[in-house]
């Protein structure tokens, strides 16, 4: 990713109702958050009740809703602790270890990440529900990469 | 039960040694000798009974015995407890078992047969009892996470030790596979298990084809595997070639502590097997043949596509195919 690209994707990102936005590309990863500092926080604490913030200036709420899941500040993110390929199974004619929707415990095994044959179990910090997988199977994960949102009971 | 006639007929390294001094020595009839000398050859002894001089044992099981492979590798490895099981679906999921259930750094579990053996993403591994080494190492690294992934090259780097130590050089292909000619001889496959930030255990299973024969490799494989037998022509004590991938890999996990994967990467680039030839490489990042560049200082196979200027970095992904 150069310079150019980054100032294609934030002219992209204008003029849309995107207020977070995250780009995994090899070895690094892209995050752009935009809008007033307080906006975001503000709205996901509010969660769905009200989910537009005072500040937040142009879109209709309706608009809002849909761009911002509105539990987002509850959410436990998990990250990929290496750069490799996400696996969402064991094997490639094996069940998903997870849906959406799944409740999981501490310690249990969410996903593999593999670098160099060494499979790596992505396990679970958090007892709770899937809220997203955030990666598609196979595909090349980044350092730090957010690969699920559990929401915490 | 057996045993004790076993230590005799060693002891005696071929010679013959009459029904009556065993039965003597083990206190019992000559008929419980005769009983126990047909167990032994029901295990795989070769037992030779002559009239008037007695029994000799001429040839023995290629069994590897915990105490046999402790006392083949130095007193300052990092190796624990040997486990040994006649036959298990995966050393690995056994290992990892043991591991979650807090078995310690250095524990090596061997299986003499392994039904479930995989490879990467769950492929078979095929193998008959009695002729190739399927073990598993759990280890308990002090590193980030991020750095374990080379452990995956460091125990190929042992592997190629190991095998040059018993006269047969051999390649690596990238991460880990062992090459003897042009055919693969040897896999390792690493499970890992990690909070955010630390390694909780690493388990690093190896298969060696090592006595295995022509004959017994599925028809898919004919041609494209190998053992060491077959390559070198001769048989293998297992227990020795065991020894020594494990006295390897003690040294080897040693420079990688101190120094990182570049302590350990000229091991592993004298026995490049693909560099500077062409390869069709499946990644996640897509398919494409290119010319394969060697490692760089954290493990990463350097490749530059066709039509690319400079090589890129994979950390995973699949060398499908080379030319010859």
């Amino acid at each position: 990713m150069n310079l150019k690209e980054i100032r294609e994707i934030l002219e992209l990102l204008k003029g849309t109702d995107v207020c977070e936005f995250e780009l995994g590309r090899g070895d690094m990863v892209l995050k752009v958050r935009r809008g007033p500092a307080q906006g975001v926080p503000a709205a996901a604490s509010a969660q769905a009740a009200a989910p537009l913030s005072p500040a937040g200036p142009v879109r209709a709420p309706e608009e809002a809703q849909a761009a911002v899941p509105p539990t987002k500040s509850s959410h436990k993110e998990i990250v990929s602790p290496i750069v490799g390929t996400f696996y969402r199974s064991p094997a490639p004619d094996a069940a998903p270890f997870v849906e959406v929707g799944t409740r999981v415990v501490k310690g249990q095994v969410l996903c593999i990440v593999e670098a160099m044959k060494i499979m790596n179990q992505i396990e679970s910090d958090t007892t709770g529900t899937i809220a997203a997988i955030l990666v598609e199977n196979a595909q090349p994960v980044a350092y730090g990469q957010p690969l699920f949102h559990i929401l915490p009971e | 039960m057996g045993e004790q006639l076993h230590r005799l007929l060693t002891e005696h390294q071929g010679r013959f040694v009459s029904g009556e001094e065993i039965a003597g020595r083990l206190g019992v009839s000559r008929t419980a000798v005769w009983k126990r000398v047909c167990a032994l050859r029901g295990e795989g002894y070769s037992i030779e009974g002559a009239r008037g001089a007695g029994y000799r044992l001429t040839d023995r099981p290629d069994r590897i015995e915990a105490e046999e492979l402790r006392g083949l590798l130095p007193p300052d490895g990092p190796w624990g407890e040997i486990v040994i099981l006649d036959a298990t679906d995966s050393t690995n999921s056994r290992a990892m078992e043991m591991a979650e259930n807090g078995a310690p750094h250095g524990t090596v579990v061997f299986a003499d047969s392994q039904s479930g053996g995989r490879g990467r993403l769950g492929r078979r591994w095929v193998s008959p009892p009695g002729k190739n080494i399927h073990v598993s190492l759990l280890l308990r690294p002090a590193i980030p996470v991020s750095a374990a992934p080379c452990l995956s090259l460091v125990a190929g780097v042992a592997l190629a030790d190991a095998e040059e130590g018993l006269g047969v050089p051999a390649r690596l292909k990238w991460p880990n596979d062992l090459y003897l000619g042009n055919r693969k001889a040897a896999g390792i496959l690493a499970e890992m298990a990690s909070d955010p930030d630390r390694v909780r255990h690493v388990t690093v299973g190896v298969g060696i084809n090592v006595n295995m024969e022509e004959s017994e490799f599925p028809a898919e494989l004919r041609g494209r595997a190998t053992s060491l037998r077959i390559h070198a022509g001769k048989t293998f004590r297992r227990v020795e070639v065991l020894a020594r991938f494990l006295d390897a890999f003690g040294r080897r996990y040693r420079e990688f502590l101190a120094g990182g994967f570049p302590a350990v990467r000229p091991g592993w680039e004298r026995r490049d097997f693909l560099r500077g030839r062409r390869v069709l490489v499946r990644s996640a990042e897509g398919s494409g043949w290119g010319e394969a560049c060697g490692v760089d200082g954290e493990g990463a196979f350097l490749f530059r596509r066709d039509g690319a200027a400079a090589p890129e970095r994979l950390r995973s992904g699949e060398l499908v195919e080379f030319d010859p």
